[in-house]
């Protein structure tokens, strides 16, 4: 081919556009070896206006021999010569893309236009078959996912959370944004003792969806496992309780609520843990019997007695018979002092329960109560006189053995502490509070039995009261054992 | 009876018919391209850019579900696959991407930024298309049987490949041929990385290797087109999950201190042991190129087998990195390994990328930096994945040499301005050690080693900038003033016959020959020095413009005057095409390629 050829076959030479018309870049007048700037490529190059040569040869794109550097070409156009031998062959070793031998054969020229509509049929080839592509890879890999996910739940479900770790991992590997799976890694890595890692995809998490009660009752768990994480899982809870929840909010607010409660009792906060049974009690769902039992054993723990009786009542009122109700019933009303209700509540339960210990002790003390009360409308004046004298003297013998305990006299004038004023004030009433004296004349027995009352309470300083004395103490915590 | 003669109905004007949906559409085509033919080159270059990157998003969005296909099928659907299937799989694999590498497609050897940059700088912005259906094929069988490599670099060159056939087929001149290979090499990047910017910065960087590039807005247009091409098809989540960023004190600073030093510590490592391995692998004779695949597969097998998350790019094991997945211990064990596999992989000429693996590496460190901190350092707010996510950038900056695509490659993979602090501080460092005992980056290293040399930014950095002010002689002239008296100027010229003589009148300095200042002294009729015979006007020149530009204007000008920027009529300085070579000749850039250390 010779160098003119070459040179009009180079495709920097603007030509007509008709790919028969070929014109040479030669100028009337002028050759290609002109320094002529007018009439050089680089000043037709320059004008980007006109138009590009139709006819197109791949090899006219290659870069010209060093002649053609000279003759045609500034050079400042291409920085530095090329060596010919460089472009002979594609180099194996380096894999670089070297243009082809000179002496390959030349296409066929396509116009632009024909090139153009080309590209925009491939480009729309192309994006119809990724869109099918990449909705077969989609689905597939949400399968995939799903079924890892499946796979992981059973395994959770079956106890076996470290496997159910690997099959959320895998889950994930193929849907890493689904917040579901991750929760789920959360709790498996949570289950498997991993809380630092779990809490890494929480505290993610929860960036995302702040309000997720789900996502804080989750962190709530994993601070309260934590030594010095009372603080943080506190904060948790309270998000969880006033957070969003997808499914039953009333319900799963307040499971979290009691979870709350049962963690601050668990660590004997009971000031903190008050507010938080009330408002779990005040809530419970009216027709949840085992919701209402679960506050009832709540308040108990937490010595809310009135609450508890309440709740406890309205399940009885359900259901008379419920062991756990009268249980937790009697129990609260022993608290109370409602002996009497104690005793009704407790021996309604199954023989197995009563045989209980702590019921056993409540069933004892309730029947020990009663059986010195001198109140109960049914005992004649001489049991009354009787019981009151009893207990009078026995805490007469209580109060007495305080006073010298703490080394006071018995006969001190004037009396200083309230013991010694009561002890006086009966040793004084001595006569009038005789058993005989008391069933001639039983208005005499309030007075006398609220001294005995006043002395157990008075001698608590010496410790808590035992046995009879505690009878006697309890009789006095009643309504029926208060001064009229 | 005659007849009459019939009644001829006038002759009807012939009506043309209608024409049809056919036409009419040849018609809107013809006029469509009649208008966008008649564009300037720039403009339809802008044009062509676009449908680069859509083209590129869609190669990218089926390059990436290929590699994940791949392993799939090949490698199965659990992460954890058995030992067996690790070790013959990568081999088998790497045997068939051996074959087809030296015998098929024999131009796709290489992770693909350094070939790119050789299309831009010696081959004309040429890329065969065979190279990137050759990429496009083996990478997608090489990763996805679990070599250690990425996709991002293939991603770039066969958007580069893409770019060179349209730009070719269209027939642009050869200056749009050649800077059109980077526009594709950005739409690849960008795709393959959901993070437009840093792909082009990396190219500007890397590919292109100065800051003044032509093609800056075809470069950013195509990087978009293609990232919303990609995001159509794939979403717009980036490759792994970022946890979120915070730093509550400058004093955690320090921790990211140490990170930047051990970052810096491990790329010089790397570095070192690629640039001291690579000629002797390719010193072996041509035969054992088809096995070093499947070695290398093979090896990383046997690695698999008790850590197979060193296996592939990794993007999985990234994520879980970020949250505290692994303890510190695991995690500089993942960082080591990936190291070794990723070295074998790339030493074995198996085509694939350096990107992943470096992000890999960098946030297994910065973990365990971040694990070991923690341990010493309980009050820091850092987490691990904060770490982690700051030791993906220090450990791009200080391998691949590329500071600030590092830090826009964190803040738009985070999507956490926060950030931006301690990447800085630990990129910049880890670049400073790097540079510092590895003067020659990583793609240039391996370009000198296979016998390129293909500029660089950091040399170009490197270099000393001459202007102006370095060559003018402030002393070199004496400025006439034209409302002088002749016999004053005369006299106060000949005090500096050195000076060159300037007037400056009518906004233009000339140039005024001792000559003719004596011959109008002795003219009794000339008055003052308006009436002299001046040269000029002179190209002014400020004293910050560089000394290329001042080489330009200089010609066969005697002096050429250096003014002030605030009044064009201030002569600062003078400067002579004499003193400018001077300057030159005794800068201390001394014009040497550096060799490979």
């Amino acid at each position: 081919m010779s160098n003119g050829r070459q040179i009009r076959d180079l495709k920097l030479f603007p030509v007509a556009r008709s790919r028969d018309r070929v014109v040479s870049a030669r100028t009337p007048g002028t050759d290609s070896h002109s320094l002529n700037p007018l009439s050089t490529p680089k000043f037709r190059i320059a004008n980007p206006r006109l138009e590009l040569p139709a006819a197109h040869s791949r090899q006219s794109i290659q870069i010209p021999s060093d002649r053609e550097f000279k003759q045609v070409f500034l050079t400042g156009f291409f920085p530095s010569s090329a060596s010919h031998s460089r472009f002979s062959r594609p180099s194996r070793r380096t894999g670089y893309n070297l243009p082809p031998r000179r002496n390959s054969r030349p296409q066929a020229g396509y116009s632009r236009e024909a090139v153009l509509l080309g590209a925009l049929v491939l480009l729309v080839v192309l994006a119809s078959f990724t869109a099918f592509a990449s909705r077969l890879y989609h689905k597939t890999f949400h399968v995939l996912a799903d079924q890892w996910f499946a796979r992981g739940d059973r395994s959770f479900q079956a106890g076996n959370a470290a496997e159910a770790l690997n099959d959320y991992r895998n889950a994930l590997a193929y849907s890493p944004y689904n917040p579901q799976f991750q929760f789920h890694l959360a709790r498996a890595l949570a289950a498997t003792g991993r809380q630092e890692e779990a809490e890494a995809y929480l505290l993610n998490l929860l960036s995302v969806s702040p309000g997720s009660g789900e996502i804080n009752l989750e962190l709530a768990r994993s601070s309260a496992r934590r030594k010095s994480g009372m603080a943080a899982a506190l904060r948790y809870y309270q998000a969880a309780i006033y957070g969003e929840w997808d499914h039953d909010p009333l319900l799963m607010r307040w499971d979290v609520r009691r979870e709350l409660s049962e963690y601050l009792l668990a660590h004997g906060t009971h000031i903190q843990a008050e507010p938080e049974l009330i408002a779990m009690a005040e809530n419970v769902p009216l027709t949840d019997i085992a919701r209402q039992k679960l506050a009832g054993e709540l308040l108990v723990r937490g010595q809310l007695w009135d609450r508890a009786l309440a709740i406890f009542r309205s399940v009885l009122a359900a259901d008379p018979r419920d062991p756990e109700a009268l249980a937790g019933a009697g129990t609260a009303a022993f608290h109370l002092f409602e002996f009497p209700q104690t005793l009704d509540y407790l021996r309604k339960l199954p023989p197995e329960k009563r045989s209980d210990p702590s019921i056993a002790g409540m069933l004892e003390t309730s029947e020990q109560v009663l059986a010195d009360d001198p109140f109960p409308s049914g005992l004649s004046p001489q049991q009354k006189a009787a019981r009151t004298a009893r207990d009078l003297a026995l805490a007469e013998s209580r109060a007495e053995q305080c006073v010298s305990q703490r080394g006071e006299s018995f006969g001190q004038n004037p009396p200083k502490s309230d013991l010694q004023k009561l002890l006086a004030q009966a040793a004084a009433m001595k006569a009038a509070w005789s058993e005989r004296m008391l069933a001639r004349f039983p208005e005499r027995i309030h007075e006398s039995i609220a001294v005995a009352f006043q002395m157990e309470n008075a001698a608590n300083v010496c410790g808590e009261p035992q046995g009879p004395d505690r009878v006697i103490w309890l009789l006095g915590q009643t309504s029926a054992g208060k001064a009229p | 009876m005659s007849e009459s003669p019939r009644s001829v109905p006038p002759a009807t004007p012939a009506v043309a018919p209608a024409p049809g949906s056919a036409e009419r559409v040849r018609a809107l085509w013809k006029k469509w391209t009649d208008q966008v033919f008649s564009m300037r080159e720039g403009q339809f270059f802008l044009l062509l850019s676009v449908l680069i990157g859509v083209f590129s998003g869609l190669a990218v969005v089926c390059f990436r579900m290929a590699i994940d296909w791949t392993r799939l099928l090949l490698l199965g659907f659990s992460l954890t696959p058995s030992a067996p299937r690790v070790v013959v799989v990568p081999a088998a694999a790497g045997l068939v991407v051996g074959l087809l590498t030296l015998y098929v497609f024999r131009r796709v050897r290489g992770s693909g930024v350094n070939q790119t940059k050789a299309a831009v700088y010696v081959s004309n912005g040429y890329i065969p298309f065979s190279t990137v259906i050759g990429k496009f094929l083996i990478c997608s069988l090489a990763i996805g049987s679990g070599q250690s490599l990425g996709p991002e670099d293939p991603s770039l060159q066969m958007g580069a490949g893409i770019a060179s056939v349209i730009g070719r087929r269209l027939r642009l001149s050869q200056e749009k041929v050649r800077l059109i290979a980077p526009v594709g090499a950005a739409a690849g990047l960008a795709a393959a990385f959901n993070a437009p910017i840093s792909s082009v910065l990396f190219v500007i960087e890397e590919v292109i290797g100065t800051w003044s590039a032509g093609a800056l807005g075809a470069i950013v247009l195509a990087a978009v087109s293609s990232v919303v091409t990609m995001r159509s098809f794939l979403g717009s989540e980036s490759l792994f999950r970022v946890p979120t960023f915070r730093m509550e004190r400058p004093s955690e600073l320090m921790g990211y201190v140490a990170l930047g030093v051990v970052g810096g510590i491990a790329s010089l490592l790397f570095l070192k042991w690629l640039g001291y391995a690579r000629p002797h692998l390719e010193a072996l004779p041509g035969w054992t190129k088809s096995f070093q695949p499947a070695i290398s597969g093979l090896l990383i097998g046997f690695i698999g087998i008790w850590v197979p998350q060193v296996m592939g790019a990794g993007y999985p094991i990234i994520d879980q990195a970020m949250h505290g997945q692994y303890a510190w211990k695991i995690l500089l064990l993942l960082a080591a390994l990936k190291i070794v596999a990723t070295g074998i992989s790339f030493l074995s000429a198996t085509p694939g990328g350096m990107f992943a693996p470096t992000l890999f590496i960098g946030a297994m460190l910065g973990g365990a930096v971040g694990g070991i901190e923690h341990h010493f350092f309980h009050s820091l707010t850092g987490t691990v994945g904060t770490f982690a996510l700051v030791g993906m950038g220090t450990l791009f900056a200080g391998f691949l040499r590329t500071p600030i695509t590092s830090v826009f490659m964190v803040i738009e993979v985070s999507g956490n301005y926060t950030a931006i602090l301690p990447v800085m501080v630990s990129t910049m460092i880890a670049y400073l050690i790097s540079r510092q005992y590895h003067k020659v980056p990583l793609f240039d290293m391996l370009a000198r080693q296979d016998g390129l040399v293909l500029p660089s930014i950091e040399e170009r950095r490197e270099q000393v900038s001459l202007t102006v002010e370095d060559a003018m002689r402030a002393d070199g002239a004496m400025v006439l003033d034209p409302a002088e008296p002749i016999a004053d100027g005369l006299r106060r010229a000949e005090r500096k016959p050195q000076a060159a003589l300037l007037l400056y009148a009518k906004a233009e300095w000339r140039f005024v020959l001792r000559d003719e200042l004596r011959r109008l002294a002795t003219n009794s009729s000339s008055q003052s020095l308006a009436e002299a015979k001046t040269t000029g006007p002179l190209p002014i020149l400020f004293r910050d413009q560089s000394l290329d530009e001042a080489l330009r204007l200089a010609g066969d000008w005697p002096v050429l005057p250096v003014v002030s920027r605030a009044n064009l009529a201030t002569l600062e300085g003078v400067i002579a095409l004499a003193d400018i070579l001077q300057a030159f000749r005794s800068s201390p850039q001394t014009g040497a390629i550096p060799t490979v250390s």
